[in-house]
C-alpha cells in the first residue's frame, strides 16, 4: 500500500513539473533574452500580452547556441505562426491578401509583442483593423459600417461577408470564379436579409430577398450562371449598402443611370424605372405589374377551365363510345400501323409536316430551357439545365429555338396573306376568311362548341365538322397571340438596354411577367389539352400520326371531318386528294419522333406541375 | 481543267499556310499549368527548367517561387539568357496575368530560338492558391496606407497638401490614359527613380488593378514618405465608376 502511495506521489509530481515547467523555463529564459531585447514592447507588454504565457523561444526557434545567437553568427527561423494557427494558416493559404498581396500575419496584427484581446465588441474591433488599409469612407461610413459603429448586433462587419482568414480573390478571378464568388457573396447577403428577424428589428423589407429571386438576375443566378448577371453587390457596389434617398447611394435616383450602366452599357436614362426588387418596398404602389399579373392570371384561368372541362368531358363521352362500339364488335383492338396499299387522304403537305417538327423542336427546346429558369429554385432546375450542356448553352439553345419559332411564325403569316390574297387578289378576301378551308373563327364555330357539349352530355349526336374544327384553329391563333406577347417579351428581356430606348425600364418587369406567365399557358395547354385532342383522345390513343405522314384514312375523314368529306365528295375532289398510305419509314418516324415528343411532353409537364405543387 | 488547276493550287496555298500559321504557333508562348510546372520543377536536373519571374524588382523580391530569377518586363540586358542551354524549358510568369509577348524579355527568349517557351497560367497568384511554397529574399513590409475610392478622389485632390499622383503602371499602359497631372514612375523602377518624388506631396498611388499598389505606398512610406494613399481598384476601378 505504502508503495502504491509513493508510486501515485511521484507520478503526480512528475505531472505538475510537465505542466508548470513552461511557466517556470520560461520566465528565466526570458530574461536571458531581454538582457538585448530590451525594448520597450518586449520589456513591458509581452507578459500581458496575449502571448505572455509563451517563451520567446516557442515562436522564435532555431537558437541552439545563445552565444552565437548573442554575437550575430547565427539568428533565429522565420517566425511560423501556423505552427500554432495551423487551421487559420491553412485558411489564409487562398485569402486574397495572401495570394495577391503577400501580406503576413504581422502586417494585419501589429506589435504582435504586446498584442491583447481588443475592449471593443468583436465587430467593432475587426472594423477597425479593415480599415486601417481599406478605405474608411467606403465602408465604415456606409450602411453596415455605420451601424456597426452605431452598436447593431444585426449589422454586418467586415468577416460577415468577406469571411475571416478567407477572403476570396475577385481580382485576377477567371470569369469562373468571379461568379462563384459572386453567387457566394449573395448568398452571404440572404442569409441576414431573408432573416425575417433580422427584416423587422431594422426596419427592412422581409421581401428584399425573394424578390429579387423572382427577378431574371436571381433566376439566373440561382441555376448557376452567375457570370453574367447582377448579384447583390454589382448593383449596391460592394459597400455602399445607404438607403436610396441619401445621395451617396448607388440606389439614389441620381446615380442609378450609373449605377445599372455599368453592366448595362447600352441603355437609355428611362431604364431605371425597372423595379430590381418588385414588390418589395412597403407601401409603394406597383399598379402596372400588379395589372399584368392579374391579368395573366385571369387569362390563365379562363382558358384552362374551358378547355380543361372540354377535354375531361370530351374523354368521358369517348372512351364511353368507344366501350359501346368494341362490346358490339365494331373496332378492332390494335395499336399496328395500317397496311400501305390501303388509299389514304392528303391532310397535311410536306412542308406543313415540316413546320410542325420544326415547331416541336424548337417548342420543346424552349420549355427545357427556359422553364428552369422560371422554376430556378426546384431542385430539377439545375439538373436540367447541366444535362443541357450548362446555363450558358441552355441560354445558347433557347435564343436559337426563339429564333427558329419566329421564322416560323413570320412563314406562317406569310401564308396566311398568301391564302387571303391568292395573287394578290383583293376581291373574295372575307369569303375566304369565313370559309370553310380558313383557320379563322366563323359561326359555325360557335355552333360547334354548342354542340360538342350537348353531345359530351349525351344530349345530341357529335357535330359535324369541318376541315378545320374550333379547337384546332384556338391552336392555330394562339400561336398568334402568343408569338407576339412572348415574343416581344422575350426580346425584351434578351435586349433590355436597347428595349429601354422606346419603353421605359418597368416595361421589362412587365415582360418579364408576360414571358413567364405565357410561356406556362402555352407549354401546359399544348402538353394537356393539345395532346389531349390530338392523341390522348380514346379514338387516337396513343398517337394521331397524321401530322407526320401528312395522310389519313377515308374513314377516318368521313368520321371526324364529314362536312369536309361531303363538300369533297359533292365538288369531285375526293379522288384527287386520294395518295398511297405512309411507307414504312414515314410510319417508323412518326411512331418514334411523335411518342417521343409525347413522352417528352408529359415529363416536361411533371415537372412543371412539380414545380407548382411543391415550390 | 483549268478550274481543277485553280482549286488545286488554293487548296496548296491553304496547306502552305496553315502550316506556316502552326510553325508561327510554336514561336509563342505556350500555357502550362501550376500542377505541370510543379511536376518539371521536382523532376528538374531530368527535365531542366528556368523560371523567370517577369515582375517588378520590388515584388519578386517581395515574395517568388523558389527557383525563380527575376527579370521584369522592361529588364535592358542584351545577353539574359547567355547562360542557359537552348533545350531547357523556359516558363514566365507575372502577377496574376497572362504574359505576352509585349514583354522584351519573351521577345529576348524567342529571338534566342528557344523552342520551349511557356508562360504559366494564373501567374503567381495561381501559384500561391494552390499552397506551394514561396520564398522572400527581401520583403517589404505593409505599412498603412488608406484607400482613397474613385468617388472620393478629387475630394481628396481638394483637401490633401500638394497632392502628387504617381502612376506605377508601365508607361505603355500610362500614355493611353492616366490622371491628371500623373506622375508615371513604373513598378519595375520605382527603386530606382522614387528620389525624384519631393518629399513633402501627398501621395496616391495609382496602379492598374488596385494590385500593385498596396506594396508600392508601403515601400514609398518605408523611405520615408509621410503621406501615402492609394486608389482603391486602380484605373480599372476609376474607369468603371467614373461615367
Amino acid at each position: 500500500m505504502k508503495k502504491y502511495y509513493s508510486c501515485v506521489i511521484f507520478w503526480v509530481a512528475i505531472c505538475s513539473f510537465l505542466i508548470f515547467s513552461g511557466q517556470t523555463f520560461a520566465q528565466p529564459q526570458q530574461a536571458r533574452c531581454l538582457t538585448c531585447h530590451s525594448d520597450a514592447s518586449f520589456t513591458s507588454g509581452y507578459n500581458a500580452s496575449t502571448h505572455g504565457h509563451l517563451s520567446c523561444s516557442a515562436c522564435h526557434t532555431g537558437i541552439d547556441d545563445i552565444r552565437r545567437h548573442s554575437t550575430g553568427e547565427t539568428k533565429s527561423n522565420p517566425v511560423r505562426c501556423a505552427s500554432c494557427h495551423s487551421s487559420v494558416a491553412a485558411a489564409y493559404n487562398t485569402d486574397v491578401h495572401a495570394v495577391i498581396q503577400n501580406m503576413t500575419c504581422v502586417d494585419c496584427h501589429q506589435k504582435i509583442h504586446t498584442i491583447t484581446r481588443s475592449d471593443q465588441p468583436r465587430k467593432i474591433s475587426i472594423q477597425e483593423k479593415c480599415v486601417r488599409c481599406h478605405a474608411p469612407d467606403d465602408y465604415a461610413m456606409m450602411g453596415h459600417g455605420r451601424a456597426v459603429l452605431a452598436g447593431n448586433p444585426d449589422a454586418a462587419t467586415c468577416t460577415d461577408c468577406h469571411t475571416l482568414h478567407g477572403t476570396a480573390a475577385m481580382t485576377g478571378a477567371t470569369e469562373n470564379e468571379q461568379g462563384a464568388l459572386r453567387e457566394a457573396y449573395t448568398m452571404r447577403c440572404k442569409t441576414c436579409h431573408a432573416d425575417p428577424g433580422v427584416a423587422e428589428r431594422n426596419n427592412l423589407s422581409t421581401r428584399i430577398a425573394d424578390t429579387y429571386d423572382q427577378t431574371y438576375h436571381g433566376k439566373v443566378l440561382q441555376v448557376g450562371h452567375s457570370q453574367r448577371v447582377a448579384g447583390c453587390a454589382d448593383c449596391h457596389t460592394g459597400h455602399n449598402t445607404l438607403s436610396s434617398d441619401d445621395p451617396q447611394s448607388a440606389m439614389h435616383p441620381d446615380n442609378l443611370y450609373g449605377t445599372c450602366k455599368t453592366c448595362h452599357t447600352t441603355m437609355h436614362k428611362r431604364f431605371v424605372s425597372f423595379e430590381a426588387h418588385p414588390g418589395a418596398v412597403k407601401g409603394k404602389t406597383y399598379l402596372a405589374l400588379h395589372i399584368a399579373e392579374v391579368s395573366m392570371i385571369l387569362l390563365l384561368v379562363g382558358v384552362f377551365s374551358f378547355f380543361w372541362l372540354h377535354t375531361c368531358l370530351w374523354w368521358r363521352r369517348a372512351y364511353l363510345d368507344k366501350c359501346r362500339k368494341r362490346q358490339a364488335g365494331f373496332i378492332e383492338d390494335t395499336l399496328a400501323p395500317h397496311c400501305r396499299d390501303e388509299k389514304q387522304v392528303q391532310r397535311f403537305p410536306m412542308s406543313q409536316r415540316v413546320m410542325h417538327v420544326l415547331l416541336i423542336l424548337s417548342f420543346f427546346t424552349l420549355v427545357a430551357t427556359g422553364f428552369p429558369i422560371k422554376y430556378s429554385e426546384t431542385a430539377w432546375a439545375k439538373v436540367l439545365v447541366n444535362m443541357l450542356g450548362g446555363p450558358h448553352m441552355a441560354g445558347l439553345f433557347h435564343r436559337i429555338a426563339a429564333l427558329v419559332l419566329c421564322a416560323l411564325f413570320l412563314y406562317t403569316l406569310w401564308l396566311s396573306i398568301r391564302f387571303l390574297f391568292p395573287k394578290w387578289q383583293w376581291r373574295g378576301w372575307v369569303g375566304r376568311l369565313f370559309g370553310p378551308d380558313s383557320l379563322f373563327p366563323n359561326l359555325k364555330d360557335l355552333q360547334d362548341i354548342k354542340g360538342m357539349f350537348l353531345w359530351f352530355f349525351g344530349k345530341g349526336p357529335m357535330p359535324k365538322l369541318d376541315r378545320w374544327t374550333y379547337w384546332e384553329k384556338f391552336d392555330f391563333l394562339a400561336v398568334f397571340w402568343g408569338m407576339t406577347a412572348i415574343g416581344l417579351s422575350g426580346f425584351m428581356l434578351w435586349f433590355p438596354g436597347h428595349f429601354s430606348y422606346i419603353v421605359p425600364g418597368w416595361v421589362i418587369n412587365i415582360a418579364t411577367i408576360v414571358h413567364s406567365e405565357e410561356a406556362f399557358l402555352a407549354a401546359v395547354f399544348i402538353f394537356t389539352v393539345h395532346f389531349f385532342n390530338n392523341h390522348i383522345v380514346p379514338n387516337k390513343f396513343p398517337l394521331e400520326p397524321n401530322i407526320f405522314t401528312g395522310r389519313y384514312r377515308v374513314e377516318a375523314m368521313r368520321e371526324e371531318r364529314p362536312l369536309e368529306y361531303e363538300r369533297m365528295v359533292a365538288e369531285g375532289k375526293l379522288e384527287s386528294m386520294k395518295r398511297e398510305g405512309p411507307g414504312l419509314w414515314a410510319q417508323l418516324f412518326a411512331s418514334v419522333f411523335g411518342l417521343g415528343s409525347l413522352v417528352l411532353g408529359l415529363i416536361l409537364l411533371a415537372l412543371i406541375f412539380w414545380a407548382v405543387l411543391f415550390y | 481543267m483549268k478550274h481543277k488547276k485553280a482549286v488545286l493550287a488554293a487548296l496548296v496555298t491553304l496547306f502552305l499556310g496553315v502550316t506556316g500559321f502552326a510553325e508561327a504557333q510554336q514561336n509563342t508562348l505556350l500555357p502550362v499549368s501550376v500542377q505541370s510546372m510543379k511536376t518539371w520543377l521536382d523532376s528538374s536536373p531530368e527535365s531542366p527548367v528556368t523560371l523567370i519571374d517577369l515582375r517588378s524588382l520590388l515584388e519578386c523580391r517581395d515574395a517568388k517561387i523558389a527557383q525563380a530569377v527575376c527579370h521584369s518586363c522592361d529588364t535592358q540586358q542584351d545577353d539574359l539568357f547567355a547562360l542557359v542551354p537552348k533545350e531547357n524549358k523556359l516558363i514566365f510568369y507575372t502577377g496574376n496575368r497572362l504574359a505576352d509577348s509585349k514583354c522584351a524579355v519573351i521577345d529576348q527568349a524567342l529571338a534566342a530560338g528557344y523552342k520551349n517557351v511557356y508562360r504559366l497560367e494564373g501567374g503567381f497568384a495561381a501559384w500561391r492558391k494552390e499552397g506551394y511554397p514561396v520564398v522572400s529574399e527581401k520583403r517589404t513590409p505593409r505599412v498603412l496606407a488608406h484607400a482613397v475610392i474613385p468617388r472620393n478622389l478629387s475630394r481628396w485632390q481638394k483637401q490633401a497638401k500638394n497632392p502628387l499622383v504617381i502612376d506605377i503602371r508601365q508607361a505603355e499602359d500610362f500614355t493611353p490614359g492616366h490622371l491628371e497631372g500623373a506622375l508615371n514612375i513604373p513598378l519595375s523602377r520605382l527603386h530606382l527613380d522614387y528620389a525624384q518624388i519631393p518629399l513633402d506631396a501627398t501621395l496616391l498611388v495609382v496602379d492598374e488593378d488596385g494590385t500593385q499598389s498596396f506594396l508600392a505606398a508601403s515601400y514609398l512610406l518605408r523611405k520615408g514618405f509621410m503621406n501615402v494613399r492609394r486608389l482603391k481598384g486602380g484605373m480599372n476601378e476609376y474607369r468603371r465608376r467614373t461615367p
